[in-house]
């Protein structure tokens, strides 16, 4: 058998980057998120709690802002920066005079942050699960891995074009969905729904975890357009780091 | 702005290229270029016929930057295993790599030390061993001895002389003119963005032109003075301008008027006096 190719065979190592990058927040916003079910559990004892009525109720709203919260921030945070971090620190100058070619480690970087981070979330469900009450885990995966590939391909994007991405991808982030969610409601101008519905497709990614989490299927075009439009950005994104200086 | 400007050089297999210049002259963007981090806006850059980041992403290159920007969390072992996985060591040949280049750079005792508690000399010794790692046919050192303390130093011109071969082509930027003419055959001196010349440093003393020389002498001062008119006296040394022949003339007739010379050296190198006339502003 031949030896994998060095990238190959530098895979475990951005596991582990990934992993690192993404354990302490998300257990933070695991941690945060939490708490109210903690409180609810302190509150009224377990028992009462995996018992149908109000005191579950509470606890599955609990889960689902956690699972909010971990599910945007965490994607955000596990695969932001990957691009521009390497680039504004100079640690690509280790890395690029290898032979390795910059838009397949990043890629690589990119599918291995992403699945690691859906998997990740598998744990809130599945905590939950053995806690509480049984909740799906494959609808948290799926909108998990949709979530970090729609933000993630925004990230590498932003960090492809620019040293401060974090910051550009919130402000795309909250025009994006404060455009979109008025464009739901039909309160824009046609010229405007049309600019918003070409800003990346936050509200559907939304739209199709809410329908996953709720058991139902996800519609098709939100779920088509939400992928299609990532692996635009990804594509766009690699196609920028294989053709702009690496050195900016 | 242009960092550099209508520059044109080439270095062949089995040369060491030096390239000198004061900060701010363009150094670091030609290795940038060089490396394929940066294109020229107009021109050509290739290494073995291949454009720079081709090369790079086929072949890897020996490269030490200017400043070590790995992330300091990063132990030293760690960084060289990372290093070296990116750079194709096979993981059986792994760990004796690692401990090869480690040995080679006397950080031993630094090996399971995170970068951030290493001394600038130190860091400057684990970019050196991770551009030994593999054997590649083009070696890019940038400022290699910034930070290092004299031994080090030295050792470093040892293993810049070992890591010539006839297929290898090194290229050495600093503004340590000693360093560039002791390493180097020929040395390219850059600066705002131009290349103002090309010494060739093993051939430069023989050249012909005069250069000012320093001779000691146990006896026979007056005899050697006269053998070299309008040279002058300094502190008991004899200081005068003549070329390589007319220095051994002059040395060859003193002595046979009995003087007995104990040392002659270059007021300045070769390439001290290059430098100066050309980066004169």
């Amino acid at each position: 058998m031949s030896a994998p190719s060095p990238l190959l065979a530098y895979a475990p190592w951005q596991a582990r980057y990934a992993l690192l990058r993404a354990a302490a927040p998300l257990g933070l916003f695991m941690l945060l998120g939490g708490i109210p079910l903690w409180g609810i559990i302190s509150g009224v004892g377990l028992e009462a709690v995996r018992q149908p009525g109000e005191a579950q109720s509470a606890a599955m709203l609990a889960y689902g802002q956690m699972m909010t919260l971990s599910m945007t921030l965490g994607a955000l945070i596990s695969v932001s920066g990957l691009v521009a971090l390497d680039r504004e620190r100079q640690y690509f100058r280790f890395l690029f005079s290898q032979p390795v070619v910059p838009w397949q480690y990043y890629l690589q970087q990119f599918v291995i942050s992403a699945v690691l981070f859906a998997a990740a979330m598998a744990l809130i469900p599945m905590g939950f699960g053995m806690l509480v009450i049984d909740v799906p885990v494959l609808p948290v995966v799926q909108s998990a891995f949709l979530y970090v590939v729609l933000f993630g391909s925004l990230a590498l994007l932003c960090g492809a074009l620019l040293n401060k991405d974090g910051l550009v991808f919130i402000a795309v982030l909250i025009f994006a969905v404060t455009l979109q969610q008025a464009e739901a409601a039909g309160a824009l101008p046609g010229w405007l729904a049309a600019f918003a519905n070409a800003l990346p497709p936050f509200v559907a990614a939304q739209d199709v975890r809410a329908q996953w989490l709720a058991g139902q299927a996800a519609e098709t075009g939100a779920l088509i357009r939400v992928l299609l439009y990532s692996l635009g950005m990804l594509a766009a994104a690699l196609f920028i780091v294989r053709r702009a200086p690496l050195a900016r | 702005m242009r960092a550099v400007d209508d520059v044109s050089f080439a270095v062949a297999p089995g040369e060491v290229l030096g390239i000198a210049g004061p900060n701010g002259a363009g150094k670091s963007t030609l290795i940038a270029m060089l490396l394929g981090f940066l294109s020229p806006d107009t021109g050509e850059v290739s290494v073995d016929g291949l454009r720079p980041r081709d090369y790079v992403q086929r072949s890897g290159v020996a490269y030490l930057p200017e400043l070590m920007t790995l992330p300091l969390t990063w132990r030293t072992d760690e960084a060289l295993d990372r290093l070296a996985t990116l750079a194709g060591v096979p993981r059986a040949e792994r760990m004796v790599t690692r401990e090869r280049v480690i040995e080679a750079v006397g950080i031993g005792e630094h090996r399971h030390k995170r970068l951030k508690a290493l001394s600038k000399g130190n860091l400057q010794r684990v970019g050196l061993a991770q551009a030994l790692l593999m054997e590649r046919r083009v070696v890019v050192f940038d400022e290699p001895t910034h930070g290092l303390d004299p031994v080090w130093t030295t050792r470093f011109r040892d293993i810049v002389a070992s890591l010539r071969r006839s297929d290898r082509a090194i290229v050495i930027a600093s503004h340590n003119l000693d360093e560039l003419e002791r390493l180097s055959d020929r040395v390219a001196i850059i600066d705002r963005g131009h290349i103002q010349r090309i010494v060739a440093v093993r051939d430069a003393v023989g050249d012909g032109a005069p250069r000012r020389w320093h001779v000691r002498v146990a006896a026979g001062f007056d005899a050697l003075a006269t053998e070299f008119p309008g040279s002058k006296s300094v502190s008991g040394v004899l200081e005068c301008t003549v070329d390589v022949a007319e220095l051994n003339r002059g040395l060859g007739a003193a002595i046979a008027q009995g003087a007995l010379i104990t040392s002659v050296t270059p007021a300045e190198s070769s390439l001290e006096q290059a430098f100066r006339t050309a980066v004169a502003r």
